[in-house]
């Protein structure tokens, strides 16, 4: 059976790259605006991450993209509800509005209701996987919102998806799009999934990088990750998003390639390199 | 014969109390010492911070009642310390000194610390906390295969009738189910809530404020929705016996910030289990309040969260109601949840709010969360911790 291309997509950002050498209808570019709030994250201090400029927002802009400002470690400590925390959220805010961002991915419920109260006219949200947005039940989350106009896309999360809570999920949610991350490591595991991505999204420490080094690899953990076949959501109406702040430019190229081509199968789970190419000299 | 796992809130009498008269219905308690350096899933006040001393003595009272005390540390994300060595030898460090004190049971909610207590307590029993979002038989697999000996399952299965069975075919341990919390049904704010609590409860060298963000939430959507209350993940004392059928017959009652007064009278209900109309009764998040008079305006108020005029408690009509809940175990009845019109339909005739009450309610948490987004609303809640109290 021929599969769907995909047409609209979320890319990470790469300095020179133009993206001009796929077909989209819809393309949006993420990338993390250097030093804020959420520098101490082990996912954002990876030192393959790059960090966008505002003249790469600009570029970007003028050739027709959406930038969104990759904002998403959910865990803050309650940090954001101090003062100092408080602060410096709203001052990143600020700085990625001033940047021409035009989208802020974020996982954190209170920053999703401090950009729908305060930045909606400035800023779009695209709701992070982490969330665990995987039915049609998550439309309580937006509910409970005053306005939740701001959040425009939704990333849906995969651990236990099944046909029907995907067929649910896009009637509930038609005002939003819905975001497939074609790469990322899911599993039907719950937990399995969330002691991941805790790590990846915790403080950063030599000490976590090389714990999620070795549980990225372990076989026992390993066989409970999603293949990309389970992954893979066959629906030209999603936007389809690869990468990570961090991933190779080979290893993205190579997955959109084989997306392009209906072999989606052969698309490569990133998180299982991501750790173990680290240059330790760099960190 | 059912069996309850009861909330150590600090306060002696209620380990009085359940040990001299409740034996042959409580097998267990779980808790803590308070705030340690580890944390869990309920940050407990100032009055209800206890020793290692006194922690023992409990402990030592309950064994001759046969009475299990069942030491919880579900915090949800260690942000990574828990890799370091320095960490883990701190953990083990504790480890030991509970050991000292006589548990031989926790709760845990991080596999890579179920491993390691494991390896470090080869003969503890470990119980895998509602937090690891157990609810499928694979899900119970891999927990066994960590070595876990008993599970609370996640509040989802509650009405999922197909996974309470396969669940229970996939193993002998104990599953204990929480009959008590009114738990939004695929609750998208239980992660972030949890790691708030989590968070809050550990002890560290900074100080961070808390208020009641994430439970204003659920609130404010069964205020909206108030069939949301039919359709939460909880278990009226009165259907206790559909589950036990089931071979689910372990219960673990909430709360632990709650009063001792108020969880001997929840466990009563429980053990009746007779038709309960009063929410306040079972619920912890209603028995949290404690008035039903009409609220007036938000605006203007200086608390940081002015429960009085956030929140109006219902009634339900028990008898009313039955039909419903024996619904949600009936092989009619779809699987996931929330696919079909019952709750809807039924939450007028079961559902009691005072809709002047209800109205000025929603109007009052929609002004409310106009301001907590602002830097006034952030300094207001300086000065440490800002939550509801349990009465």
């Amino acid at each position: 059976m021929s599969k769907n291309i995909p047409t609209n997509f979320m890319m990470p950002f790469f300095p020179e790259e133009e993206y001009g050498w796929f077909a989209h209808d819809e393309l949006m570019v993420f990338g993390r605006a250097g030093n804020d709030f959420q520098s101490s994250c082990a996912l954002f201090s990876h030192p393959n991450t790059r960090n966008m400029s505002g003249d790469d927002v600009l570029r970007l802009r003028k050739a027709g993209a959406d930038v969104c400002y990759v904002y998403d470690m959910i865990d803050l400590e309650n940090r954001e509800f101090t003062r100092e925390g408080f602060r410096a959220v709203n001052a990143d805010l600020t700085r990625a509005i001033s940047q021409g961002f035009t989208h802020i991915l974020l996982s954190n419920a209170y920053l999703i209701e401090l950009v729908c109260n305060e930045y909606a006219k400035d800023l779009k949200i695209v709701g992070s996987s982490l969330l665990e947005c995987n039915s049609e039940r998550f439309k309580v989350f937006f509910d409970a919102l005053n306005d939740d106009r701001a959040v425009s896309h939704v990333v849906v999360s995969q651990n236990q998806m099944t046909p029907k809570k995907l067929k649910g999920l896009k009637k509930a949610f038609s005002d939003k799009k819905l975001v497939i991350e074609a790469d990322r490591w899911t599993s039907d595991i719950q937990m399995v999934h969330e002691h991941y991505y805790n790590m990846a999204y915790g403080y950063s420490s030599d000490d976590a990088v090389e714990e999620l080094e070795r549980f990225a690899a372990d076989a026992d953990v390993l066989q409970h990750v999603k293949t990309p076949e389970q992954v893979w959501q066959d629906d030209p109406n999603f936007v389809y998003k690869f990468g990570e702040v961090n991933v190779s430019y080979e290893v993205w190229r190579k997955n959109v390639q084989k997306a392009l081509a209906g072999q989606s199968e052969q698309i490569e789970i990133i998180d299982h390199a991501l750790w173990q190419v680290l240059d330790r000299e760099a960190k | 014969m059912t069996r309850f796992c009861m909330p150590y809130n600090g306060d002696q009498k209620i380990i009085d109390i359940v040990s001299s008269d409740y034996t042959d219905h409580v097998a267990s308690f779980y808790g803590s010492v308070g705030s340690d350096p580890f944390g869990g899933g309920r940050a407990l006040k100032n009055a209800q911070q206890q020793t290692l001393g006194s922690l023992r003595r409990i402990i030592s009272h309950l064994d001759k009642k046969g009475i299990e005390f069942n030491y919880v540390i579900n915090n949800t994300n260690m942000m990574n310390r828990e890799c370091s060595h320095e960490y883990r030898e701190q953990f083990r460090q504790f480890l030991l000194e509970l050991q000292s004190a006589g548990v031989r049971t926790v709760t845990l909610s991080n596999i890579s610390f179920i491993a390691f207590t494991k390896e470090v307590m080869p003969d503890w029993k470990i119980s895998a906390s509602v937090n690891l979002k157990t609810r499928t038989p694979e899900e119970v697999r891999f927990l066994v295969s960590l070595g876990c000996e008993e599970i609370t399952l996640y509040y989802s299965v509650l009405k999922d009738v197909k996974a309470l069975k396969q669940i229970r075919a996939e193993t002998d341990i104990d599953l204990k189910l929480i009959p008590n919390d009114v738990h939004v049904m695929d609750c998208p704010w239980q992660k972030g809530h949890t790691r708030m609590q989590g968070a809050h409860s550990r002890k560290k060298e900074f100080t961070t404020p808390y208020f009641s963000y994430y439970r204003n939430k659920c609130v404010s959507l069964r205020h909206v929705k108030p069939e949301e209350i039919l359709k939460a993940m909880w278990i009226p004392p009165d259907q206790l016996w559909r589950y036990e059928a089931l071979g689910y017959d372990y219960f673990k009652l909430l709360d632990r910030l709650a009063s001792t007064e108020w969880n001997i009278r929840a466990l009563d209900t429980y053990i009746q289990a007779k038709p309960c109309n009063s929410l306040e009764r079972v619920l912890g998040t209603y028995g949290a309040a404690t008035t039903k008079e009409t609220p007036e305006t938000v605006a203007g108020d200086a608390s940081p969260y002015p429960r009085e005029k956030l929140e109006v408690i219902p009634s339900i009509s028990s008898e009313k109601a039955s039909d419903t809940f024996s619904f949600f175990l009936d092989k009619k009845h779809p699987s996931p949840c929330g696919r079909c019109s019952v709750c809807s339909k039924a939450v007028d005739s079961i559902v009691e709010f005072s809709e002047e009450a209800r109205m000025q309610a929603i109007e009052n948490n929609r002004l409310w969360r106009s301001t907590i987004t602002k830097p006034s609303f952030i300094e207001s809640l300086e000065g440490g911790s800002k939550r509801i109290q349990y009465e």
